[in-house]
């Protein structure tokens, strides 16, 4: 099914009768997206949906407000990165664990995950990436698999292009190593 | 060189783009009814906040103005009060005047500007002021006198006016050396 250009979106959410529909359309639009790039920094799929759900609640409250500075997709993923730190920051909080105990308890989980494949080489992948410091994992995550520009990449974590391009740099070698010793 | 990124990227995706990552069964359509939900318990939130505030800033607004109106009434009351109660030194200072101005001009001018003072000065002020109109009702006082004498003859002269033309009168007014020549 083909989905509606943003443009079409965005006129329909600025009207009042058809703002409901437009966010229909939206979020069938984006729904995956928004859920894959959630996941790949909790991995939890139970954390995931929470964050979703919080996703889609902001952009309904501020999707009147978007100016149009960037694509609407950078600026959802944007809501979608910021959630998702602001979630872990919380949850690590709430349990009283430091960035490494948090980091052991999401890899001893990779094994056991029934929304999660099977396969070695996936989970070792998976496993790689979720060792990495937060920022160096989003870094890595928008540049593997979502290919996207430094530039874009600049937009939507309100980094330089130069201190994203460092941190993508130390991020492969951290998984160059990880890969070598499995 | 094995540490180029190129190289680990090349490495990496021999492993593939697959995040493994899966969702339960019908997950996005219960996701998109869930969020329909929860967007029109927003919707309902967002419309009782903006009545909320609506009769917020009427209700303030309403109380503003009947503030202003009461102390504008308040602040007016207080202003006339002092009017309404008849000030005894202005009476004395309106006789002072009445008095001076009917009788000696050159003292009133005078006595006007003393009088104004009077206003504003203490009471023993005024005291040196009450002898001249103490002299004034002395003067007055004789004038009343010389007035009534006057009068008491013209109308004995009227009752007698008959009986004045007969000789027997004019000779009785010769008698009182009090001779009228009618």
């Amino acid at each position: 099914m083909a989905h509606p250009n943003d443009e079409y979106i965005l006129e329909m959410f600025a009207t009042e009768k058809t703002r409901e529909q437009a966010f229909g359309l939206l979020m069938r639009k984006y729904n995956t997206e928004i859920y894959n790039s959630v996941r790949r920094i909790v991995f939890s799929h139970d954390d995931a949906d929470d964050i979703v759900q919080n996703v889609l609640i902001k952009i309904w409250k501020h999707l009147a407000s978007f100016r149009g500075d960037s694509s609407l997709k950078t600026w959802i993923t944007r809501i979608c990165v910021n959630e998702s730190l602001t979630f872990i920051d919380k949850k690590k909080r709430m349990l009283q664990l430091d960035d490494e105990e948090y980091v052991e308890r999401v890899l001893s989980s990779i094994p056991d995950d029934s929304h999660f494949s099977s396969d070695q080489i996936v989970q070792m992948v998976q496993t790689g990436i979720q060792s990495l410091p937060e920022k160096q994992r989003v870094v890595f995550t928008l540049r593997y698999y979502d290919e996207m520009p430094y530039e874009e990449m600049s937009k939507v974590l309100d980094t330089s292009v130069g201190a994203l391009k460092t941190s993508y740099h130390f991020a492969v070698k951290k998984m160059e190593e990880f890969l070598s010793k499995h | 060189m094995n540490n180029n990124p190129e190289n680990i990227m090349k490495k990496l995706e021999s492993y593939g783009k697959e995040t493994g990552f899966t969702v339960p069964d019908g997950y996005y359509d219960d996701l998109y009814q869930k969020m329909m939900g929860k967007i029109a318990v927003e919707k309902q939130k967002t419309t009782h906040r903006k009545q909320l505030l609506r009769f917020s800033l009427v209700s303030g607004a309403a109380a503003t103005v009947a503030l202003l109106i009461t102390l504008n009434f308040i602040l007016n009351t207080s202003d006339v009060q002092p009017l309404s109660q008849p000030n005894p030194l202005m009476g004395k200072v309106k006789d002072s005047l009445h008095l001076t101005t009917t009788s000696t001009p050159v003292f009133a001018e005078n006595s006007s500007l003393k009088a104004s003072d009077d206003v504003v000065e203490d009471q023993p002020k005024t005291t040196p002021k009450t002898a001249p109109v103490k002299e004034r009702d002395a003067s007055t006082s004789k004038k009343v006198e010389k007035m009534t004498d006057e009068t008491t003859v013209l109308s004995v002269m009227e009752f007698y006016e008959e009986d004045a033309r007969s000789d027997e009168f004019t000779e009785t007014l010769m008698d009182l050396e009090c001779y009228y020549d009618f």
